[in-house]
């Protein structure tokens, strides 16, 4: 076993480890531990504890793993490191669904997930589309230019129901959209939206051999059998499945896509065979950090989608920082 | 009697789309098993288009082409990767692999849609790198690899699909003399090995210096397809690169230089 599978060995425990204590971190009855001697002896710390707390550090968990293996497969698929689920119109679009289906389709759970999917799909097309029509720029730039601005229509389409949705009503779900979080998360949301990110990340992680194969250029992947539209369109329907349910339940939760297949690359290298489960270890990992602090530091709330994008931008830069530091290695 | 071809083409055409000629116009011609053949010709002759119709990413305006006896529209995607392999002009690689994690993926062809490479595909992509000489860069990054080891690690690539059929596109084009030297000298191993190979060059003496025989190749037309010595005289490369050309026997191999008087024969290539 070489250095690169070591570090799967250790990320599991040390995931298993921050979902333990995490069970302990928050504000009941005071702010930051709750001392598990407490679980015995209070009954509504226990409440806290397994219906508030445990729904919604699993959860956060599956969101990080979506995300984080989301973005180690379009980036693979495009052969770009500099795209995620949220550069491409993926976690947009399926804010536009969501905000819609909250709209037009009287909201229920069900209803968001499906258009949530649908529009993260659409997002994707759209994005995917126009980066082979716009003409400036090689492959790596079209495609974040056409991400940008399908997902900035996506926000503008998101801003315009924001106008005309009932205040009261509706636009606390539409806001809450816009900037991510995860404090509304019930054993019952856990349950709707687990079928969906298991079939998807299953999908992914039986053929993360093939993203190595679908990561060359067409041409050579095609000259070793390799049946190329077919097997991108599989994963990336199953990329955009897991992505676009954990949305429906965390809003948009930005950042994570993009720094943590770069980190896992760097731990792991880059065959998907260990930088993928790498990722989705490191995703929950990172998005249950978030997730604590955004529910812990303060009274009120810290929307999970402001917290991934201030570590997420910080852990970006360096990364791209020291990068020029490895080109010799 | 001549030995089966691995490659028959008939009448073979191919135009891009919204282009006005044809890329390809009635190909029709045998590439021997066993052998080395070259393709030569110049810049939008119609070489690559037709490794690429050989190969399926094309799919030719009319005509057929048969692989080793058999229509190549009967074999499936991943017998064609068992049958033939391709090293493409240039390898983009945007992730860094290392050399055995990417001489591996050559494997595919043997592998299930679920499955990962077995221990015995990883014997084959180390004898792989060891033909051609490379096992020593096996954990090395394949974007830090010098122009001439990528090109040799992308044939060991190829190699590991254990192809009978090996396509080469322009396999010397960016590569300094030394390394010319070392993958013309693995080409020619392989063909000892019992692989057909063929591949495109813009260089005569490259095609002279390995093939036995040669297919001259001119605005999507073959000029001459024959053994190399017949092949590559100075008439035949004066109209396929419309410029005066002098062949000369140098140490018992031919080398091929445009004439002195090149420059004041010199007129537009506008072809026929």
């Amino acid at each position: 076993m070489n250095g690169s599978s070591r570090s799967l060995l250790w990320l599991s425990p040390l995931l298993l480890l921050a979902v333990v204590l995490s069970l302990f971190l928050g504000r009941y009855p005071a702010p930051y531990w709750t001392s598990p001697a407490m679980l015995s002896e209070d009954p509504l710390a226990r409440q806290v504890l397994l219906n508030l707390r445990l729904p919604r550090i699993l959860t956060a968990c599956l969101l990080g793993m979506a995300l984080g293996a989301g973005g180690m497969v379009l980036q693979m698929l495009f052969r770009n490191p500099l795209v995620e689920p949220g550069f491409l119109g993926v976690s947009q679009g399926a804010a536009f669904g969501a905000a819609s289906a909250i709209l037009f389709l009287g909201g229920g759970p069900l209803v968001i997930e499906a258009a949530a999917a649908l529009c993260a799909g659409l997002g994707l097309a759209l994005s995917y589309g126009l980066a082979q029509a716009i003409r400036y720029g090689g492959w790596v730039l079209r495609l974040v230019l056409a991400g940008i601005a399908v997902s900035a229509l996506f926000s503008a389409g998101v801003g315009i129901l924001k106008t005309v949705a009932d205040p009261l009503a509706q636009l606390p779900g539409i806001l809450f959209w816009t900037m991510g979080g995860l404090w509304r998360v019930t054993w019952s949301d856990l349950c709707t939206l687990l079928p969906a990110v298991i079939v998807g990340l299953t999908v992914v992680y039986l053929m993360r051999w093939r993203l190595n194969l679908l990561a060359l250029s067409d041409e050579t992947a095609l000259s070793v059998g390799v049946a190329v539209g077919r097997e991108r369109g599989l994963l990336l329907a199953a990329a955009v499945l897991a992505v676009a349910t954990v949305v429906a339940v965390a809003g948009v939760v930005g950042w994570v896509g993009l720094i943590v297949p770069h980190i896992a690359r760097r731990l792991s290298g880059a065959d998907a065979r260990r930088a993928l489960p790498t990722a989705m270890l490191l995703g929950a990992g990172f998005t249950l950090l978030c997730d604590d602090m955004a529910r812990t530091l303060v009274a009120g709330e810290i929307p999970l989608g402001i917290l991934t994008a201030l570590f997420g931008a910080v852990l970006f830069l360096g990364l791209m920082i020291s990068r020029r530091t490895r080109l010799q290695r | 009697m001549s030995p089966p071809a691995m490659v028959a083409l008939h009448d073979l055409w191919y135009a891009y789309n919204g282009s006005k000629t044809a890329a390809l116009q009635g190909l029709t011609l045998e590439v021997p098993a066993g052998s080395v053949t070259a393709i030569l010709g110049p810049n939008g002759s119609g070489k690559t288009t037709l490794l690429h119709l050989i190969l399926g990413l094309l799919t030719p305006t009319r005509g057929t082409i048969e692989l080793a006896g058999r229509p190549q529209t009967a074999y499936s995607r991943r017998e064609l990767g068992r049958l033939l392999a391709l090293v493409p002009q240039k390898e983009h690689l945007t992730f860094n692999f290392t050399v055995l994690e990417y001489v591996l993926l050559g494997r595919a062809p043997y592998l299930q849609l679920l499955e990962t490479p077995r221990p015995t595909d990883r014997q084959a992509a180390l004898e792989a790198l060891r033909t051609v000489g490379a096992e020593a860069l096996q954990e090395r990054g394949v974007t830090a690899l010098s122009g001439g080891e990528q090109q040799l690690v992308t044939l060991a690539r190829a190699l590991a699909q254990q192809p009978r059929l090996l396509l080469l596109d322009e396999p010397t084009a960016h590569l300094d003399l030394g390394n010319q030297a070392r993958v013309l000298e693995v080409m020619r191993r392989l063909c000892a090995g019992g692989v057909t190979v063929l591949f495109t060059t813009h260089d005569p003496n490259a095609a002279a210096a390995v093939a036995d025989h040669v297919i001259l190749m001119r605005q999507g037309r073959v000029l001459a397809a024959a053994p190399t010595a017949a092949a590559l005289t100075a008439e035949n490369l004066r109209v396929t690169y419309n410029v005066p050309v002098e062949v000369a026997q140098v140490g018992g191999r031919l080398i091929a230089l445009p004439s002195q008087e090149a420059h004041r024969h010199a007129q537009p290539d506008d072809g026929e």
